[in-house]
């Protein structure tokens, strides 16, 4: 493989949301010295890959402000080989980002914005201990976003909120739509071990009412022009987040900061979530070498998740064995179950199939 | 030293919890048979399901030397006996053993259904009974009702019976006095040619099976041959002495009136069954007992590993129980549901629970048990009648021309409030009334004739739960009753899961079905495919429920840092599918036929 691209971890945030199980804190105590070890690690780290992506993720990046961010950024631009057109990506909170902040990132080359919304509901906001921002302040976000030059913007969406209906996800629905972003993101909360939110024991809606909130973001993201290129991720034609496909499609990445992983050929590691180790200069763990067996269920587990499905003739060449014999008896089940479409050079999930994506792939691994 | 007039050979009997076991370690701590300190609840019940339940399953044996107040000394037999109607045959062997029987009663609860099953077969054993009112440090005890409940009911006298209370050591001393004042010494001639009877035996790795037995006449010594007068199998004896509390003491010989034990490699239980007579192979006795009778399992149950691959380690579980159960009788059996495991019987349900727990926690197994089934009589048209333990061989209904189901007698011992919940279960059974008779003014007996397969499923917790926990029961066989029987097929997506299929009266086949399907419903985890869970008699559909259709799992983010656990929860997954047991698209939890078995009304 000859490109790659660079995560960087910014473990920070505002507040930390009820159900969150990311590596992030409100401590900012050590930020000077974890942008110096960061950007420390960046120089010394050596490739001739050529970076396709570069993606701030958190935490809440823009949290730790707009100086900090660009210092980081400069390294690795000035580090490693940049290829054209690299999308840059920083994920925002509503709150944590002024429009001269945006202007600053905009002109160090952040191209992308990456903000959680999740709800147009106060009340869901509450629920989900999103204490940080109201939702006038992601609207805002967005405005500051446009002007400062951003014109590739995702949002966050949440279903599955306790006590969300149908009528309060559409109100969502039509708040994130009216901001027209190019790229939305629905995800359906997870109660996490050891969360807040986990050992509140909210109810949530029962999977026949979180089915029906998905169906409804499908159907009405579809009406409104974005296409479903992931379980949970839709776009506007062109703007599928290039990092996160290469995740999907099994690329290479560097993952930099407290609980980053990277996958390096055949070779996942995985930086411990230990801040004091990180600025020791603790070196990432290697958790697993990838056979050829471990890169064949990796890639059908995630081309599965994508709406493109399984591209047979790619399939072939990668793991020299046939998609349609070897799983004939699995790929006739679920093509007549309605579940799959099977055509000549593609399997892949109908939205039916996706909605139970994990039953599924677990038979093909 | 022996001497014949020293010896007391006895046993204790009682309801279950009256406090038989307690009374027994009692009985060791004050004849410092056993210390203080290693004095631990419930000595002669060693088994953890024992200690825990409170049953004894065995017979056991231990000897006691004892001083009396007078300065003589005694050997004290006492022989330890099985406190449940399962058991039964057990019991009347370990008496037959004994000159006496110490009858304990609780001074709380009175005379139960057990209490006069065992006293009377005491009695019809020629046994000496001594009553012993125990618990009488509750605050409920009723020590002198239950004296004048014992005279009315069981008939012997029980006025002057000691008042004790096992669990705090009162009075103790008195029982030990009355078991020597009152309990015959041994008869018997220890010149006479050897007779001995086997009460009990279980299998020692070490020193292969050791027969406990009570000597009638004759002497025994190491390295004589006996022979096993029923079976025919004979022996050199290796070693012969008493039953000490943690092991056993080897002595030079065993003579006329004593209880021991003797080794003589023996490889198998089923040499030295129980009311066999041991003799001399040179000398044997003229009049042998009259011979064993061999255990009838009653109940039939298939045994399933959870997880197929654990077949082998099943098989030689039940191998080493059956070591030292005879009464267990198993054969290989094949269920397309629940695969490769074995048809096993059992004296009763306490037996089978028994037998599934200790497969459970002392082999730490994860067993599958299919509903239970008793024998039944079928008279095909052909005039050919056939015998069924196994529901799926029960015939097609056109084929039969009768069907008989094995009826039981049943006495229940119950307050008197609690006469109308008695009689409404029993009758929701099937049951038919024969009489109801007051003891006293406060307790009657009630008797019925109640199918088996009423009671096999979950009657005793019923009966318990319907009375507060004061009525008890007790329980014969008698005979073959014709029957109008079905049996009753569960399908999941139109297909027989074999071993949920059950036979039934036909009466309540609608109401079993609908239960079993609603059970089956709620514990079938949503698959991609709806699932119709049916009930059919003879291919006619009675009770359906529907699995539906998975419609949503968890659709969680997947970026760079979660892709390995990710690949570990669907890893997970497939190897949690791979657990359950699958019919055709199918996925079934083993849980699920627990839950399905264990069903109760």
């Amino acid at each position: 493989m000859n490109d790659t691209a660079i995560y960087v971890h910014v473990p920070y945030c505002k507040s930390k949301c009820g159900y969150c199980d990311f590596c992030s804190s409100p401590d900012v105590s050590t930020v000077d010295a974890y942008v110096s070890e960061l950007t420390r690690r960046i120089k010394a780290y050596k490739t001739e890959q050529s970076v396709k992506s570069i993606y701030f993720g958190g935490g809440t990046p823009t949290y730790i402000g707009a100086d900090r961010l660009c210092l980081i950024l400069d390294a690795i631009l000035s580090s490693y080989s940049i290829s054209n057109g690299c999308e840059i990506t920083a994920e925002a909170n509503p709150g944590t980002a002024d429009l001269n902040g945006l202007k600053l990132m905009k002109k160090a080359g952040f191209n992308r914005l990456s903000a959680g919304i999740q709800t147009a509901n106060e009340s869901e906001l509450k629920a989900l201990g999103r204490a940080s921002h109201t939702v006038s302040d992601g609207a805002k976000l967005v405005e500051n976003a446009r002007e400062a030059g951003f014109e590739n913007i995702s949002l966050d969406l949440m279903y599955g909120i306790p006590k969300q209906t149908a009528e309060s996800l559409d109100h969502s629905l039509d708040f994130v739509l009216g901001l027209n972003p190019v790229h939305i993101s629905a995800y359906a909360l997870k109660l996490e071990e050891g969360t807040p939110l986990y050992r509140q024991k909210p109810v949530l809606p029962d999977d026949d009412t979180t089915a029906d909130m998905y169906a409804q973001i499908n159907a009405k993201l579809k009406a409104n022009g974005y296409n479903r290129y992931e379980i949970s991720n839709y776009a506007k034609p062109g703007y599928e987040s290039r990092h996160n496909l290469r995740y999907w499609q099994g690329g290479d990445y560097i993952g930099i900061g407290v609980s980053a992983a990277s996958l390096i050929g055949n070779v996942r590691y995985l930086q411990s979530p230990d801040m004091k180790a990180f600025l020791d200069g603790k070196a990432p763990d290697t958790v697993e070498t990838l056979d050829d067996a471990g890169r064949e269920a990796e890639y059908i587990m995630l081309h599965l998740r994508l709406s493109t499905g399984i591209d047979k003739k790619e399939y072939k060449e990668k793991f020299k064995v046939d998609f349609d014999k070897k799983f004939e008896k699995q790929i006739k089940t679920y093509a007549d179950g309605g579940f799959a479409v099977n055509t000549k050079d593609r399997f892949y999930l109908t939205d039916k199939g996706i909605f139970v994506s994990n039953a599924v792939i677990a038979d093909f691994i | 030293m022996y001497d014949r007039s020293k010896i007391r050979n006895f046993s204790i009997i009682a309801h279950i919890d009256h406090g038989k076991s307690t009374l027994a370690d009692r009985l060791l701590q004050i004849t410092r048979t056993v210390s203080d300190r290693d004095m631990e609840e419930q000595l002669l019940d060693n088994m953890d399901i024992e200690r825990e339940r409170g049953i004894t399953i065995k017979a056991r044996a231990v000897r006691l030397d004892y001083k009396a107040p007078d300065g003589e000394e005694y050997v004290l037999n006492l022989i330890d006996t099985p406190g449940h109607v399962d058991f039964n045959y057990e019991v009347s062997r370990s008496l037959n053993a004994c000159e006496g029987a110490i009858l304990v009663v609780d001074a709380t609860q009175g005379v139960e259904a057990q209490t006069m099953a065992n006293a009377y077969l005491a009695v019809d054993n020629g046994l000496e009974v001594v009553p012993v009112i125990n618990k009488i440090d509750l605050p409920a005890a009723m020590p002198d009702r239950v004296k004048h409940e014992i005279e009315d009911t069981i008939g012997i006298p029980a006025l002057d019976a000691p008042e004790i209370s096992a669990k705090n050591g009162i009075n103790i001393q008195e029982v030990l006095d009355r078991i020597v004042s009152d309990v015959p010494s041994p008869k018997g001639d220890d010149n006479a040619p050897l007779k001995c009877l086997i009460f009990d035996s279980y299998y020692d790795s070490y020193l292969g099976v050791v027969v406990y037995v009570r000597v009638i006449d004759g002497t025994l010594k190491a390295g004589e041959r006996i022979r096993m007068m029923n079976t025919g199998a004979e022996f050199d004896v290796v070693s012969v002495g008493y039953m000490a509390p943690f092991g056993l003491s080897q002595s030079d010989c065993i003579r006329a009136g004593e209880v021991g034990y003797i080794t003589a490699s023996i490889k198998s239980i089923s040499d030295t069954r129980v009311g066999d007579t041991v003799t001399h192979a040179a000398d044997p006795t003229e009049n042998p007992f009259p011979g064993f009778k061999k255990c009838i399992p009653m109940v039939f149950s298939g045994i399933y590993p959870a997880d197929g691959a654990k077949y082998q380690d099943l098989k030689e579980a039940i191998l080493k129980l059956q070591l030292n159960d005879a009464s267990l009788t198993f054969e290989p059996e094949t269920s397309a549901a629940l695969g490769f495991g074995f048809r096993c019987g059992f004296l009763g349900l306490l037996h089978m629970d028994i037998i599934q727990e200790r497969l459970e926690r002392e082999f730490n197994l994860d067993i599958v048990t299919t509903a239970p089934s008793v024998i039944y009589k079928v008279v095909l048209k052909t005039g050919e009648e056939i015998t069924i333990d196994n529901p799926l061989n029960y015939p097609a209904a056109d084929k039969i021309e009768a069907a008989y189901e094995p009826m039981v007698k049943a006495t229940l011992l119950t307050p008197k409030e609690f006469i109308g919940a008695v009689n409404t279960l029993c009758q929701e059974r099937r049951g038919e009334f024969v009489t109801m008779d007051y003891l006293d003014t406060e307790r009657v007996e009630i008797h019925y004739r109640l199918p088996l397969n009423e009671i096999i499923y979950d009657f005793f917790d019923s009966l318990k739960s319907r009375s507060r926990g004061y009525a008890s029961l007790d329980y014969e066989l008698d005979g073959y009753d014709e029957s109008k029987l079905v049996k009753l097929d569960i399908m999941l997506n139109g297909e027989i899961i074999d071993a949920l299929t059950f036979i039934i009266h036909a009466d309540k086949a609608y109401g079993r079905a609908r239960k079993m399907v609603e059970k089956l419903k709620e514990n079938i985890p949503r698959q991609l495919f709806e699932i119709p869970v049916q009930a059919a008699i003879g291919g006619k559909i009675i009770a359906r429920e529907t699995v539906k259709a998975m419609r949503k799992d968890v659709l969680a983010k997947c970026y760079g840092g979660d892709i390995t656990r990710k690949k570990k929860l669907l890893e997970k997954q497939k190897e949690g599918k791979k657990r359950m047991r699958t019919f055709g698209s199918v996925a079934v939890p083993s849980e699920a036929f627990m839950a399905v078995l264990k069903l109760d009304e």
